[in-house]
């Protein structure tokens, strides 16, 4: 046992904590916490552990332990770090986990405009509330958002110095702060709310003529202005799950000042008048030798997606015309090595810029899976299921699209593995695995996709069981034998199950065909993978970027459509007597011995043209989600790497069309829908599944 | 040549100019006139690629210097004749206000116009919001059905 284990115990004692672990699990971490600190060279560290032991017990039920939790835990790892941390007004705090006024974080219980003018030495100096790791996304817009509502009132009242009288300017810093409250109210910020509520209610005043607004007006916003900046900038380090360094900027003296203000009466709050709120300012000019208010995270641009998404459009334009220019025959034959060698520069820079683009829209997958870590953690308190999550890989990127429609198939997938696929803990142990339940999410790259896993080591998928669902459900024919692969993809038809039927069963069909659907929507795939007894395996393949697609260019009659190449398994001309036509079917293909359903692509996009037959055309075949599908195409043009494009407001969503490209020469290729056309033909290919 | 009669520079200097003023287009044998504020450009005839499954009155999408914009055909929808295309055959692309850019295969566009008011009948027996006709102006000896292009496409896309 080395020192360095502090941090990772602390880490473990949350965990635990956050999961509802068995008493003893947590205990132990805290034996172990113990011994460590102890083990330090600073002599209170063990009574800042035991302090923490202590309150531990209430940290789930008792938002004043819970803040309290957070402080002597900050301390301790500062006290790991070697860090000077006074301990001592910590200790002094009373152990005792009932609410009084007195303990740190009691006043975030109680509602901002009932508090009493609390005088400045009773404001608490960690008044800050525990967040829950899916909340930091929160705290940081709530900095960003603050930050520009702030520059504009500041603006706005320099501007009121101008122009006493402008109605609009008043109306403009009233708004900034009330809209600063609301998210610091949401977010359980009752020092942010507070200070704000009291400025507000001041510029309300003054919006309504009851104060003029003077120069003692002006210098009591701007020093509420800058004391929110304050507070913002101490709160940062919470959006990345740090604890906050130093002590939280005094604010109740200002607050209190604005709800006594009275006109002509010089700002009640001076540095000399007020020792807490010096030391602040100090610290304010510590850190900006300018006088200015450092600006929390200023390292962040706010940028329109509209405008980033085009960026990344004309970059893939780029790309595209590049490649063209640098495959150009006759180019090639009149280069000289001098040119040869300026166009490898170009394609390297279009790359590079592509690069950069493309990572600007990406987010860590991290994020998404702190919410989900949430999701099984109610979901297993739920169900009275004791689960373990994993998490591996949370700082793999993905398009922030891609992010935001993951969002619900991961629950959906989640809340199935804690309530279908895990066992009941008595199941468990009769089984011999231990008793919580072990559900692992890892996301990782995988040559050019990125893969996410939803694993447990529940019961399994039964196939049999699976089978013997799909029959009496219609989905198959009585005679149909299915691989066990087939037979998984069962849960993904629409229609499968619903949950009160299936929780009987082993199956988890609970809405899985959605889940399929929101993942084809952002061009991926899902897998399923399973051991009888072992646990399920849900992979998701997505592509890396939302933006450029690979294709194969297909002419029928007069048009040319790009096949998005992953949906595409081989191309073939099929001989006349590998053709056959099936009543109720239509025409299907014989592959190697399995029977394919054949789909004239001039038919299904309306052409106007009968197409060619299977045996004269080229037969494309397409797969996806289990379901196949031949498709008859005039010609194929070759592949190409294209981007996708919206085909205008005005059309929006055309039925078979998922969007247009812009190909070699100018003209526009329309992308075919892929999934539609496997959704037509889906319904026979199970019927022959055989 | 007055600036006026050239239209892409009409619609350059802005909208501050534009108020009351027209683009005169021919759609088969009859002439328009739509605002001037809610016209982009006008571009030649390029080609345009089928869609399938649009409606009727789309003949496609065209490739508008990257952007992808669709094109509508209005002389079925207006009765008016289909002429073959020629030279003066050109898409105006339009964005009327609180809509989405299309383009409008026209025959010829004509000029720009800014019909006095007393040139213009609003009279309910012309006007016709439900059609997208907002007045008849007479100028010059001839009559043109002034559009509110807005109107008229919401129903064709």
């Amino acid at each position: 046992m080395s020192i360095k284990d502090i941090p990772q115990t602390l880490t473990d004692i949350e965990t635990a904590l956050v999961l509802d672990a068995p008493a003893e699990v947590i205990d132990g971490h805290f034996e172990r916490l113990l011994g460590l600190a102890l083990s330090l060279p600073h002599p209170d560290a063990g009574k800042v552990a035991a302090a923490l032991w202590q309150v531990a017990a209430d940290v789930a039920t008792t938002p004043s332990a819970q803040s309290r939790f957070e402080a002597l835990s900050g301390a301790l790892r500062a006290l790991h770090r070697g860090s000077p941390v006074d301990v001592a007004p910590l200790l002094a705090a009373p152990l005792s986990s009932s609410p009084a006024h007195s303990t740190p974080g009691a006043s975030v219980t109680a509602p901002p405009h009932a508090e009493p003018h609390a005088e400045p030495q009773a404001e608490p100096l960690d008044a800050l509330p525990t967040f829950e790791p899916g909340e930091r996304a929160l705290i940081e817009e709530f900095i960003l958002e603050s930050t520009e509502s702030m520059d504009l009132a500041e603006q706005s009242m320099l501007a009121l110095e101008s122009t006493p009288g402008d109605p609009e300017l008043l109306n403009a810093t009233f708004r900034a702060f009330h809209s600063v409250k609301g998210v610091a109210g949401f977010l359980r910020l009752s020092q942010v709310t507070r200070l704000a509520h009291a400025v507000e209610t001041l510029l309300d005043r003054a919006r309504r003529g009851e104060l003029a607004p003077e120069r003692s007006f002006i210098d009591l916003v701007l020093q509420g202005i800058d004391c929110v900046r304050r507070l913002l900038t101490w709160l940062a380090p919470q959006a990345t799950g740090d604890a906050p360094t130093g002590p939280c900027p005094e604010t109740a003296s200002l607050a209190a000042a604005a709800e006594r203000y009275a006109p002509g009466q010089m700002p009640a709050v001076t540095p000399s008048s007020s020792p807490a709120l010096s030391v602040s300012q100090a610290d304010a000019v510590a850190t900006a030798p300018e006088g200015q208010a450092r600006r929390p995270v200023p390292t962040q641009v706010k940028v329109d997606t509209e405008k980033l998404d085009a960026l990344v459009d004309l970059v893939g334009e780029l790309l595209i015309a590049q490649s063209m220019v640098a495959e150009d025959a006759r180019l090639a034959g009149a280069a000289t090595t001098q040119a040869t060698r300026n166009l490898a520069q170009l394609s390297r820079i279009a790359r590079e810029l592509q690069r950069a683009a493309m990572s600007m829209r990406m987010v860590p997958v991290s994020g998404t899976f702190e919410k989900m870590v949430r999701v099984a953690r109610e979901a297993g308190k739920h169900t009275a299921k004791q689960v373990t999550v994993t998490t591996v890989g949370g700082d793999t990127e993905l398009d922030r699209t891609v992010t935001e429609l993951l969002h619900d198939p991961l629950v959906h997938m989640v809340r199935n593995a804690i309530d279908h696929g895990l066992e009941s803990t008595e199941q468990r142990r009769a089984a011999g695995k231990p008793e919580a339940g072990a559900l692992t999410l890892a996301a990782r790259h995988e040559g050019g996709q990125i893969v996410v896993e939803v694993r447990d080591d529940g019961r399994g998928l039964d196939p049999t069981k699976l089978v013997a669902r799909a029959r009496e459900r219609g989905l198959i024919g009585y005679s149909d034998v299915l691989t066990d692969a087939q037979a998984y993809q069962l849960i993904f038809l629409p229609g499968f199950s619903t949950a009160a039927q299936v929780t009987d069963l082993s199956g988890r069909g609970v809405g899985m065909d959605v889940v399929r659907t929101n993942v084809e929507r952002v061009r991926g795939r899902i897998e399923v993978e399973s051991v009888l007894g072992q646990g399920t395996t849900f992979r998701i393949r997505l592509p890396l970027t939302l933006a450029i697609i690979d294709g194969l260019l297909l002419r029928i009659g007069e048009e040319r459509y790009i096949l998005p190449t992953e949906w595409a398994r081989e191309a073939i001309r099929p001989k006349a007597d590998e053709v056959s036509y099936v009543f109720g079917v239509g025409d299907m293909v014989s592959v190697r011995g399995e029977l394919v359903p054949l789909r004239s692509l001039a038919t299904h996009l309306s052409t106007g043209e009968a197409g060619p037959r299977p045996e004269n055309g080229i037969v494309v075949l397409i797969e996806g989600g289990g379901r196949r599908c031949g498709l008859i195409v005039d010609e194929l043009l070759g592949r190409q790497e294209v981007v996708i494009k919206g085909l205008g407001d005005a059309l929006g969503q055309v039925p078979g069309v998922a969007g247009g490209a812009i190909l070699g020469d100018g003209r526009i290729g329309l992308i075919l829908d892929v999934r539609a056309l496997l959704d037509r033909a889906h319904r026979a290919d199970l019927h022959v599944a055989a | 040549m007055h600036p006026d009669h050239n239209p892409n520079e009409a619609i350059r200097r802005g909208p501050q100019r534009a108020e009351g003023k027209y683009l005169a287009l021919a759609l088969g044998e009859e002439e328009y006139g739509i605002p001037v504020l809610d016209v982009r450009e006008i571009v030649g005839l390029m080609p345009i690629t089928r869609v399938p499954n649009a409606r009727p009155n789309v003949l496609g999408v065209m490739n508008l210097r990257g952007k992808v914009v669709p094109v509508i055909d209005l002389r079925a929808r207006l009765g008016a004749a289909m002429l073959e295309a020629t030279r003066q055959t050109c898409i105006v692309v339009v964005k009327p206000q609180g809509g989405a850019l299309v383009g409008v295969l026209v025959d010829q566009v004509l000029e720009v116009m800014q019909p006095a008011e007393a040139d213009l009948d609003r009279s309910p027996e012309v006007a016709n919001p439900d059609l997208g006709v907002t007045a008849l102006a007479k100028t010059k000896g001839k009559v043109r059905v002034l559009l509110d292009i807005g109107a008229v496409l919401a129903g064709e896309v």
